[in-house]
């Protein structure tokens, strides 16, 4: 199972960390593990050709990304983007992938 | 590109696989089942085998699965058959 925790304050994105295994196969034909790693590693491309210098972590089942030194508007566009990209996995793979959402 | 895909970032480690084997039957419970010296009746089993481990000697019969049985009331004796084989007779008591 893939945890996606998502810490929000007054409804802006403070940080995602995506972590765990997702199971769902045999590694090499796992597509929930395809999918969340495609999503998560776009986001993260994203952030990074936006411009964006906040920390981000990538290694074997984690992907961490901390936006609470940041305000921009354009950065909550692209971290709710893939939210809503992830929240689409999870609608038909909730075997497989949970979002916890924490307001803080 | 910052972030190269891994597209099994979130997978389990490798060689994590389900096996196709696992299944075996029931032991045929094979063998001796009356030990060299031993007593025994005509028509009592003397030893369960598949093909001739054991050789059929002096009152003894083989069955239609190889089983070697007493044709005759006696004493037990396993003996060698040549250089390499072994067989099983029956020899009646004096």
């Amino acid at each position: 199972m893939i945890n996606a925790g998502v810490t929000t304050h007054k409804g802006r994105i403070l940080r995602i960390q995506v972590q765990g295994h997702a199971l769902s196969d045999d590694y090499g034909k796992d597509l929930v593990c395809a999918e969340v790693s495609a999503v998560t590693t776009g986001l993260c491309n994203a952030i990074d050709e936006a411009g964006y210098e906040i920390p981000i972590k990538v290694k074997s089942g984690y992907v961490s990304i901390s936006a609470d030194g940041d305000d921009s508007h354009d950065l909550q566009v692209i971290l709710k983007t893939g939210i809503s990209q992830l929240k689409t996995i999870e609608y038909v793979h909730s075997d497989f992938l949970k979002i916890h959402m924490t307001e803080v | 590109m910052k972030f190269i895909l891994n597209d099994q970032l979130f997978a389990s480690k490798k060689g994590v696989s389900s096996t196709k084997n696992g299944r075996d039957s029931a032991g045929r419970r094979l063998g001796a089942k009356v030990a060299d010296g031993q007593y025994c009746s005509a028509g009592s089993i003397i030893y369960r085998q598949r093909g001739t481990r054991i050789f059929p000697g002096k009152n003894v019969s083989r069955g239609g699965d190889d089983t070697l049985f007493a044709t005759a009331d006696g004493v037990v004796r396993y003996e060698r058959l040549g250089r390499s084989k072994k067989q099983v007779s029956v020899y009646p008591q004096a």
